[in-house]
Parts: C-alpha cells; structure tokens; sequence
C-alpha cells in the first residue's frame, strides 16, 4: 500500500466563547456519565470479581442490549475509534476532568501549532477556520498530537457544542 | 521550512463551469505568451559579454528592474515558485497547451483522489468543497502530484479565475 494523507479537516470558530466552552464541558461530563456505566458493565463481565446475582444480570442485559442494537447514540464514536469499552483503551476518554480535555483540545485549536496541523481563515466567513490534522501513512492511523486531539474530542462530543464541524 | 505535515487548503466549487474554464485557458495563453518575451530578455541581457545592442540593453533594463523591484504581478507567483524566468526552470508553465494545463488541473480538482489529496463538502455552503493537498515532509517541499499541480496553477495565476480561494 502506498503512503496516502490522511487527515481530519473542520471548520469552526477561530474564538470560542465561554459559552461554548460551558457547552462542551456540558456535553463531555454526559459522554463520561455513560462511558463509566458502560466501563462497569463490560468489565464485570469480562473480570475476575464476584459479583453478585443482580448486579450480573444488569450487566448481562446491559451487554447484550449493546450487541443487539449497537453502543448508545453518545457512544458511538468512541467506540469507532477506541473500540468497545476497555479501561485501558478508554482512559483517553475518561482518565481526565471534562474541564482538562476541552481546555487542551481548545489550547490546541486556538494555536494549531502542532506538526501535523495546518490552518487557514474561512475565506467565505470571517471568523470562522479551516483546520486539517494528519499526516501521510502507508495506510495506518496517524499518530500526530492533532490528530489525537480530533480523536478525543469526536469521541466525546465535544465538537458540535463547540460549532466545530 | 521545517518538518512536519505542509499542505495547501483551498475552497472553491465542486463543479467549475465552461465560461471559467475558457477564461482560465485564455489567461494562461496571455501568460504564456509574456513569459516567452520574459524569458528572451533574460537570456539576452545575460548571455556572455553583457548586452551590447540595443535590444540587449532593452533587455538589461528589464532584468534589472525585475531584480530590483520584484517580478511584475503577472509573474510574482511563478518567480517565488519557479524562480526567475529560464526555458528550463519555467517548463512546466510553458511546456504545454494552455487547453491541457487548465484540464488536467479541473480533472484533478474535480475528482481530488491522488494519495496527497484530501476533500471534504464545505459545511457552510453547498456546492462548494474544500480540498487539502500535501504531506508529511522532513523540511523539504511536498513532492506529490496534487502539490505539484497545484504549484503550477498557482504560478499561472488561475485559481482566482475558476472561484478557488
């Protein structure tokens, strides 16, 4: 497979407001709400404890309402890019304060002065800009910090509360 | 230029009309056919022994004025990107019909799927797209065809002409 770019491009406000922010904060402390019920429960099944009948049940129903119709709405992509819920592969997600991941993800997109990150002014909207993360693989997942900012936050929904599309 | 992930992203619509077309094409002949003269005098006023006739001179006061007061608009982006007029360096500008130039780049912009190339709809307005062309370089300038095409429309100064921004 020959290399090939790959590589997020939005749009969306070069300032963000407080509001905004609020919004994300909001919306990411909802997305974690549901991430750790989903944690609990796949990993009771899947761990060495011993709980008890009830709590099992739940977490049997839980499980195997996921299978049949899918993650919840709030989890879909979270699942998409870190797979089904997993302690370790979602600590990106939920090893931080909603505060800490919106505020670095907005660090980064106020600066886009990583590497793998390139921006311009929407020439059609003032105020608004174009922002691409990625880099050119030979078909793998870019590893660059923009991109992995991108990741986290469509995982966790931050990014329609904050106007980024 | 240091290394990292070097693109380009530009906005314009998805589909580019008959009329910019032909307007792209006829710029690009009146460019051509000036940058012929262009490149005459440079060669006149800088062949060995220095200019001697009056045409040479002419030629001379051409360069000069180039040297020092930058290239004429009409080829300030072919000088930054190409360097200053020369058979050689300036090929790809010149080496073919105006007609071929101007297609193969509204092919590339209209179908966009070289491995350096990225495209997405622009959210904001229908009809119209963004495209990301580049890649990941360690300092040097992206090789890719998409890049290299869009270095010569660039220098042509037709991106204006077909509504890219």
């Amino acid at each position: 497979m020959g290399a090939e770019l790959i590589c997020h491009i939005c749009k969306g406000p070069e300032e963000i407001s407080a509001e905004l922010r609020a919004a994300a904060i909001e919306e990411v402390r909802r997305f974690q709400e549901l991430a750790t019920t989903a944690l609990g429960h796949f990993e009771l099944l899947g761990g060495d404890g011993d709980p008890d009948a009830e709590t099992e049940a739940l977490a049997c129903e839980y499980v195997r309402t996921w299978r049949k119709h899918g993650p919840p709405e709030l989890l879909a992509a979270a699942v998409e890019f870190y797979g089904e819920p997993d302690q370790e592969n979602w600590r990106a997600l939920v090893g931080e304060a909603p505060e800490t991941l919106v505020s670095r993800f907005l660090g980064w997109w106020r600066s886009c002065s990583v590497r793998d990150t390139a921006a311009r002014t929407d020439p059609d909207m003032p105020g608004q800009k174009i922002v691409v993360c990625g880099e050119t693989t030979s078909g793998t997942e870019p590893e660059g910090e923009g991109f992995g900012h991108m990741k986290v936050a469509t995982a966790t929904g931050m990014l329609t509360p904050l106007g980024i599309r | 230029m240091g290394s990292g992930f070097h693109c380009q992203i530009l906005v314009g619509p998805d589909e580019i009309c008959e009329a910019q077309r032909s307007v792209a094409i006829e710029e690009v002949r009146r460019f051509q056919s000036r940058a012929r003269e262009a490149i005459e005098k440079f060669r006149l006023a800088l062949r060995e022994g220095g200019p001697v006739t009056p045409t040479e001179v002419g030629a001379w006061s051409f360069v000069h004025a180039w040297w020092k007061r930058g290239a004429p608009d009409a080829f300030a982006a072919a000088d930054l990107l190409f360097g200053q007029p020369d058979e050689i360096r300036w090929r790809p500008l010149l080496g073919e019909e105006p007609e071929t130039l101007v297609s193969r780049f509204i092919d590339w912009w209209r179908v966009g799927d070289e491995d350096d190339t990225a495209t997405r709809s622009n959210p904001d307005l229908p009809g119209q797209k963004i495209v990301v062309c580049g890649e990941t370089t360690s300092g040097g300038e992206p090789v890719g065809r998409s890049s290299k095409l869009l270095r010569i429309a660039i220098a042509l100064a037709i991106l204006p002409l077909l509504g890219i921004r």
